[in-house]
């Protein structure tokens, strides 16, 4: 069975299409099961930010690795933000640093998932950014701070 | 919609299970709950190889418990110090096996993980097939490092120094290809370094053309695999 979501006033499900950006392609085919296992529909896996494939696509959740894609995390979630404005932008991230997830909810992320959580975690944190427009990991401090220097570092060093 | 034929031909059920076949114990080092369990799926579709267990860390202790035979660190999360790693590791069980898993396609991070005493380097877009074969030919006695990377170092190693590579950046390109990495724009990537728009253009387009690319995101990604940037 489908998973779906509910908008607004009506009840009329709407499927979840997601677009994965995963560039760790050894286990990009196991976020694509874990989804379709949850009832998702993967619409694309991207190993970088291929913007035009994700507008041609119009998925509902793009679920990005913000420790490995090309730019720095708080850039690519604002260029996400501005090239899919309708998605929920789910943030993976290794980082736990304090004030973290609110960079980058701020930086256009609905959902913000450190890299500790397990597979189920993971399909019931984007259920509920879904459901409710945000999630953000309880393992992340959520103290609001602005981006700083460092975050503008991407997580390849 | 995408299929899962890919999965398919690695599902475990397309796997026969030989009772009696000598199996080797693997220790998974990653900090990654959901890759941790990939590759435990991954490296247990074949019969002769055993996952025991995974952590985010080498310690003594899950050394002792878990007697490897071989160890596969992903040394991108967490804070692996790889020395102390194989330190430890071979402390304990002096003929453990070692293999170090990486995004990375830079030949200094091989050779850094080489240096450390790892008896295998894989880089983490292979195909599972391909991992399977790495983890194997480590375990058989050889040392295993990514085809690209060593025959980068090969091609760096012939020319000897004599003769520069014609796809090597100068160091201006380097510096545009790592402001292209930081998301700038032609016109911003020429406030910064005090030269005309024009001549960055110049500079992109030797990029592109040394990369072989036709769009900023791929230089990008480029300068980032191989360690450029």
């Amino acid at each position: 069975m489908q998973y779906s979501a509910t908008r607004g006033a009506s009840r009329k499900p709407v499927a979840v299409l997601v677009g994965i950006i995963e560039p760790q392609a050894l286990f990009a085919p196991f976020l694509t099961r874990l989804f379709a296992d949850a009832g998702f529909s993967v619409v694309a896996s991207l190993e970088s930010m291929e913007l035009d494939e994700l507008r041609r696509k119009e998925p509902t959740v793009v679920f990005v690795d913000i420790d490995f894609i090309e730019f720095e995390a708080v850039t690519a979630l604002r260029q996400l933000r501005g090239a899919v404005p309708n998605a929920t932008i789910c943030a993976y991230t290794a980082r736990t640093d304090e004030g973290w997830g609110g960079v980058c909810s701020r930086a256009g992320a609905n959902c913000v998932l450190s890299k500790s959580t397990t597979p189920s975690e993971i399909v019931a944190g984007i259920r509920h950014a879904l459901r409710v427009g945000t999630f953000v990991d309880p393992r992340f401090d959520n103290r609001d701070r602005e981006p700083s220097d460092e975050d503008t570092s991407n997580g390849l060093g | 919609m995408l299929t899962s034929a890919y999965l398919q031909t690695v599902t475990r059920e397309s796997q026969p299970v030989q009772a009696k076949a000598p199996v080797s114990r693997t220790f998974i080092i990653e900090a990654q709950a959901l890759m941790a369990k990939a590759l435990s799926q991954m490296i247990t579709l074949d019969p002769s190889l055993l996952v025991v267990g995974d952590a985010d860390a080498i310690t003594e202790a899950n050394v002792r418990t878990m007697r490897p035979d071989f160890i596969l660190v992903d040394i991108d999360a967490g804070q692996i110090d790889l020395t102390e790693a194989v330190r430890i590791s071979r402390g304990v069980l002096p003929n453990v096996k070692i293999c170090a898993l990486s995004i990375h396609l830079q030949p200094d991070v091989m050779q850094r993980c080489l240096s450390a005493g790892v008896d295998g380097y894989v880089v983490k877009d292979v195909t599972p097939s391909e991992l399977l074969r790495a983890i194997k030919s480590v375990l058989s006695g050889e040392t295993y490092v990514d085809p690209r990377i060593a025959g980068r170092l090969l091609r760096r190693r012939s020319t000897n120094d004599r003769y520069p590579d014609p796809n090597e950046l100068s160091s201006r390109e380097v510096e545009v290809v790592r402001l292209i990495v930081a998301g700038m724009s032609n016109k911003e990537i020429s406030a910064t370094l005090h030269l005309s728009e024009k001549t960055i253009k110049n500079h992109v387009s030797r990029i592109f053309s040394k990369f072989n690319c036709t769009a900023r995101t791929q230089a990008a990604v480029h300068a980032l695999r191989t360690g450029l940037a």
